[in-house]
C-alpha cells in the first residue's frame, strides 16, 4: 500500500531550505540569512499541476528554482522519480536536466539576444548531443510550430518578437529535451490578458499530449485556480496551506489564504458588493532573521500568544487539505 | 467644407476580411546586432571618415614602400639631409637614407604593435575579467585586488621596467611589455559585464538546460558583452601605439636600423631647427594614426551602444 502510494509522485520535497547569506561589513562576514525557502515539503503527482501562490518576495520563485538546483539547497531533500537528487553533482544531475525544465517569468530577459531563435531553441540538443545537424533543424522547426510560431522564425533574432511569441519560445526551449516536469515560474505575469489566456490553453495542450507535471508558480490566483489540481499558498518562505484546487478557493482554512482569496476581484459588482474584503494590516516582514513562532502572527487577526512561541506545524485536515496555523491544534 | 459624418461616401472605404490573417508574421526584415550597429556606423560621417582613413593608412604602409626605389636601411653618401625631392619625396635623414620609406616602414610597426599588444590584451583581459566575474566570491577578490595593484602603479612606468627587465629593445619585447601590461583596464570591463550579465534569466535558462559553466561563458557571457569589449579593444590601439612611440623616444624602442614613429621623431628632435621636415612627417603620421583610431572608437561606441551617446 506505502509503496503503490510512493510511486505516484514525481516529485518529493521535504523540508526543502534555501538561506541566502547577508553579507556585511569589511570582512564579509555572514551573520544573518536571508531564509527564501524556509522547511517546505510538499509531494507532485505524476501528470498533476500544483500551482504555488503567494505575495512578492514570498520564496515561490526561489522554491521553484531550488527544485531544479539552479540554487544549491542548504538542507532538505529533492526527490525525483524515487531518487534523491539533492546531492548530485553538475555532470551526474546532467540525465534530470533533460527530464525536468523552467520556464521564465520574463521573456525579455530569458532569450539571449545574441542568439538566434533556432539556436536558443536547439542549444538543448546541442548540449546534450541528441542528434545531427539536419535532424536538429527539423526538430526545432517542429518545435517552433508546436508552440504556435513558423518555422521560419528559426534564423530571427529575440527582439523581433513580441512578448507573447517570446514566452513561445521560451516554451519551445524547454521541450527541446522532452521534459516530464516543468517548472512554469510566473510564466504568464510579463503578458496582457489576451495573451495570457494563449498560452495558459498552449500549457494545457501540451500537458494532454505530452503528459507533462507542472509546478505553476503566479500571483494571479484566478489563472492559478483554472489551471491548478493543487495549490498551495506561502508566506514569508513557508508553505501555509495546501489543498485540491476547487476545496482551497470554496474553503480556505488559513487566515492568510482567506485574506489572499478575498483579494481576487469579482467580474459582478452586485457579488462584489456582497462579498466581504480582509484586508491585511501591517506589512510583510522581512525574510532576513524572521522571529521564532508562525510567520502571519503580527498580521493575523485571530493571532494567540502561542502563535509567537511555536511554530505552527504542517498538518493534515482530512481529504489532503494540509494547514499550518495554530487555529487548528 | 463642411464635414457632415453622416454623409461619408461609402465607396471610399473598402472592405478588407479580417480572417486569414497570420498574426505571427514578422514582416521586419531581419537584423542582427552587428547589421544594426553598422548601420548606425555608416551614419556617422565622422566615424566612417576614420574608419577609411585607417584602412587607407594600412594599406599605404603595407604597399607604399615597394613604390619607392629605396628601403629602410641602405645608407647613400650622398645624399644626407636632403629636404622632400622628386627622388626623396619627404627628403632624407642624416644617414642619407629615404625618409618616405622609412616613415610608412615606421607606420607599419607602429600599427602592428598597436592591433597586436591590443589583441594580447584583448585574450588575457577577457580571459582573465570572465574567470573573475562569473566565479565571484573570494576569487573575484583575490584576483581583482591584483588588478587593483597593477592599476595602482603608472601603466608607462611598468612599461619602461618590464622593457629594461626585458633587456633587448626588440619587437618583439614591445609586443610583451605592452600586451601584459594593458590588459587590465580590459578585465575590469569584461569582470563589469559578466557580473552584470551572470544574474540574468537567460543564463539560468543555459544551465538549467545542462550548459557547463566553459559553454556559459563562451556561448553567453562574452557575445554579449562583446560591444564594449570591442571598443575598449578600439581605444586601447591608439595608447598602445602612442606609449610605443613615447618608449621609442626615450630610446627604449625598436633598435636601429628599424625604425618606428618614435625613434623617427627621436632622430629627427636634434636637428628640427634646421631640418624640420625630418621631424614633421612622422610626427604628422603619429597624428593620423592617433586621430583616426580615437574618433573611429567613438564612432564604434556610438554604433554598438546607442544609449551610450550624449
Amino acid at each position: 500500500m506505502m509503496e503503490e502510494k510512493k510511486s505516484q509522485f514525481l516529485i518529493e520535497i521535504k523540508n526543502l531550505k534555501k538561506y541566502f547569506p547577508v553579507k556585511k561589513g569589511i570582512f564579509k562576514t555572514s551573520s544573518s540569512y536571508v531564509k527564501a525557502v524556509d522547511d517546505v515539503s510538499f509531494e507532485i503527482k505524476k501528470g498533476e499541476t500544483l500551482g504555488l501562490v503567494g505575495e512578492s518576495g514570498c520564496g515561490k520563485t526561489t522554491c521553484g528554482r531550488t527544485i531544479l538546483k539552479l540554487y544549491e539547497p542548504t538542507s532538505g531533500k529533492i526527490i525525483y522519480d524515487g531518487k534523491d537528487i539533492t546531492k548530485l553533482s553538475v555532470n551526474q544531475m546532467l540525465s534530470y536536466r533533460r527530464k525536468m525544465q523552467i520556464i521564465f517569468q520574463d521573456p525579455y530577459a530569458s532569450l539571449d539576444a545574441r542568439m538566434t531563435v533556432g539556436d536558443i531553441v536547439g542549444e538543448a540538443i546541442d548540449i546534450h548531443n541528441l542528434m545531427g545537424k539536419k535532424e536538429r533543424n527539423e526538430r526545432v522547426q517542429y518545435l517552433l510550430q508546436r508552440v504556435g510560431l513558423n518555422s521560419e522564425h528559426a534564423n530571427r533574432y529575440p527582439h523581433e518578437f513580441s512578448g507573447g511569441q517570446r514566452q513561445r519560445i521560451g516554451i519551445a526551449r524547454a521541450l527541446a529535451v522532452q521534459p516530464e516536469f516543468i517548472v512554469c515560474d510566473e510564466p504568464i505575469s510579463a503578458l496582457d490578458v489576451s495573451i495570457q489566456a494563449q498560452v495558459v490553453n498552449m500549457l494545457e495542450d501540451l500537458q494532454g499530449d505530452l503528459g507533462l507535471t507542472y509546478l505553476f508558480i503566479a500571483h494571479d490566483l484566478s489563472m492559478v485556480k483554472h489551471i491548478s489540481n493543487r495549490v498551495g499558498v506561502m508566506y514569508l518562505g513557508k508553505l501555509v496551506e495546501l489543498a485540491a484546487s476547487n476545496e482551497l478557493y470554496k474553503n480556505p482554512q488559513h487566515p492568510y489564504t482567506q485574506a489572499l482569496l478575498s483579494a481576487i476581484p469579482v467580474p459582478d459588482p452586485d457579488m462584489a458588493e456582497e462579498r466581504k474584503r480582509i484586508i491585511l494590516e501591517g506589512e510583510i516582514p522581512s525574510p532576513i532573521d524572521p522571529p521564532e513562532g508562525c510567520r502571519f502572527k503580527g498580521r493575523c487577526r485571530f493571532a494567540k500568544p502561542i502563535c509567537s512561541k511555536e511554530n505552527p506545524v504542517f498538518k493534515d485536515l482530512g481529504g489532503e487539505h494540509y494547514v499550518a496555523c495554530h487555529l487548528f491544534d | 467644407m463642411d464635414l457632415n459624418l453622416k454623409n461619408i461616401d461609402k465607396e471610399l472605404f473598402e472592405y478588407i476580411p479580417s480572417d486569414n490573417k497570420d498574426l505571427n508574421t514578422v514582416v521586419r526584415p531581419s537584423e542582427t546586432y552587428w547589421q544594426d550597429a553598422w548601420r548606425r556606423l555608416k551614419e556617422n560621417k565622422v566615424a566612417t571618415f576614420s574608419l577609411f582613413a585607417l584602412i587607407l593608412l594600412i594599406l599605404i604602409s603595407i604597399i607604399g614602400p615597394y613604390l619607392s626605389k629605396f628601403d629602410y636601411r641602405t645608407n647613400d653618401i650622398n645624399s644626407l639631409n636632403l629636404s622632400p625631392n622628386s627622388e626623396h619625396w619627404f627628403g632624407t635623414d642624416e644617414l642619407g637614407r629615404d625618409l618616405y620609406v622609412r616613415v610608412l616602414y615606421g607606420m607599419r610597426i607602429s600599427l602592428s604593435v598597436g592591433i597586436v599588444s591590443a589583441l594580447i590584451n584583448f585574450v588575457i583581459g577577457v580571459i582573465y575579467g570572465g574567470i573573475s566575474g562569473y566565479y565571484g566570491g573570494n576569487i573575484d577578490n583575490i584576483m581583482m585586488r591584483f588588478v587593483d595593484v597593477l592599476y595602482s602603479v603608472p601603466t608607462v612606468l611598468y612599461v619602461i621596467l618590464l622593457m629594461v627587465v626585458l633587456g633587448e629593445a626588440s619587437l618583439s619585447n614591445i609586443f610583451i611589455a605592452l600586451g601584459i601590461s594593458y590588459w587590465v583596464g580590459m578585465a575590469r570591463i569584461v569582470r563589469g559585464q559578466v557580473l552584470a550579465l551572470k544574474q540574468q534569466e537567460f543564463v539560468l535558462a543555459a544551465r538549467a538546460l545542462g550548459a557547463k559553466n566553459f559553454r556559459i561563458i563562451l556561448r553567453h557571457l562574452i557575445p554579449n558583452s562583446m560591444g564594449p569589449i570591442i571598443v575598449t579593444l578600439m581605444m586601447s590601439i591608439p595608447s598602445a601605439i602612442f606609449t610605443e612611440a613615447f618608449l621609442s623616444f626615450i630610446g627604449l624602442g625598436v633598435s636601429a636600423p628599424m625604425a618606428s614613429l618614435g625613434v623617427l621623431c627621436n632622430d629627427a628632435i636634434t636637428t628640427y631647427r634646421t631640418y624640420p621636415y625630418q621631424l614633421f612627417f612622422p610626427s604628422l603620421a603619429i597624428c593620423i594614426i592617433m586621430l583616426a583610431f580615437n574618433l573611429f572608437g567613438d564612432g564604434l561606441r556610438d554604433a554598438l551602444d546607442p544609449k551610450m551617446r550624449k
